[in-house]
């Protein structure tokens, strides 16, 4: 896809976005859910933020260009997968410690939830890596 | 795997950021090539060595383990 309609896409997710915080915002004034407010506000912070960075992009050529490079460029993208491959690792052990210290803590039914998490993470590596092997 | 890349650059007196905006790379992706920290595929290695005007072996020296 061409990089000024995959920026254009972005955008319109960002304003989507902005649309969604404002929605929350409204629903924490009219209603309990604290949760509300700090997801409106969320949304809408990042939303604003990012329709700004990619009207930006859009409008300047040169900066555009030298973005979909850094997006594409071979060793940014081998640095972001060994980023996220180390983060899968260490959020599996810190889950594991976890697990012993909840056991330690004899809080076992917590323990039982972030086991099971775990396991999710687990089946749904297993089943991703499967679907990679097929495609490659 | 070494290479000649900052051999070939600095005879066609061109910048890295030259360079990388030729074969669509980073500067920081030229730098790390030079200096043997990264390995470039076999893509970005063809469009180096098609920038040069040499063939791949020329430019990437493979040594055997």
């Amino acid at each position: 896809m061409d990089y000024r309609k995959k920026l254009k896409t972005r955008l319109y997710t960002a304003i989507t976005m902005i649309a969604s915080g404002i929605i929350f915002t409204v629903f924490a004034v009219f209603s309990e859910v604290e949760m509300a407010s700090t997801f409106g506000a969320v949304f809408l912070v990042m939303g604003i933020a990012r329709v700004i960075q990619y009207r930006r992009l859009l409008n300047d050529p040169e900066e555009m260009r030298r973005r979909e490079i850094a997006e594409h460029d071979e060793r940014n993208v081998m640095l972001w997968t060994k980023a996220r491959s180390l983060a899968f690792v260490v959020y599996i052990i810190a889950m594991g410690i976890a697990v012993i210290v909840l056991q330690m803590l004899e809080m076992g039914q917590e323990a039982n939830i972030v086991s099971l998490c775990m396991m999710g993470f687990m089946i749904i590596y297993w089943i991703c890596y499967f679907i990679i092997v097929k495609k490659n | 795997m070494n290479n000649k890349i900052k051999e070939y650059r600095k005879n066609l007196k061109i910048t890295q950021d030259d360079l990388a905006r030729e074969v669509e790379v980073t500067r920081q992706t030229i730098i790390a090539l030079e200096n043997g920290k990264y390995d470039a595929s076999l893509k970005l290695a063809y469009k180096i060595a098609k920038y040069f005007g040499s063939a791949i072996e020329d430019v990437f020296l493979f040594e055997e383990e």
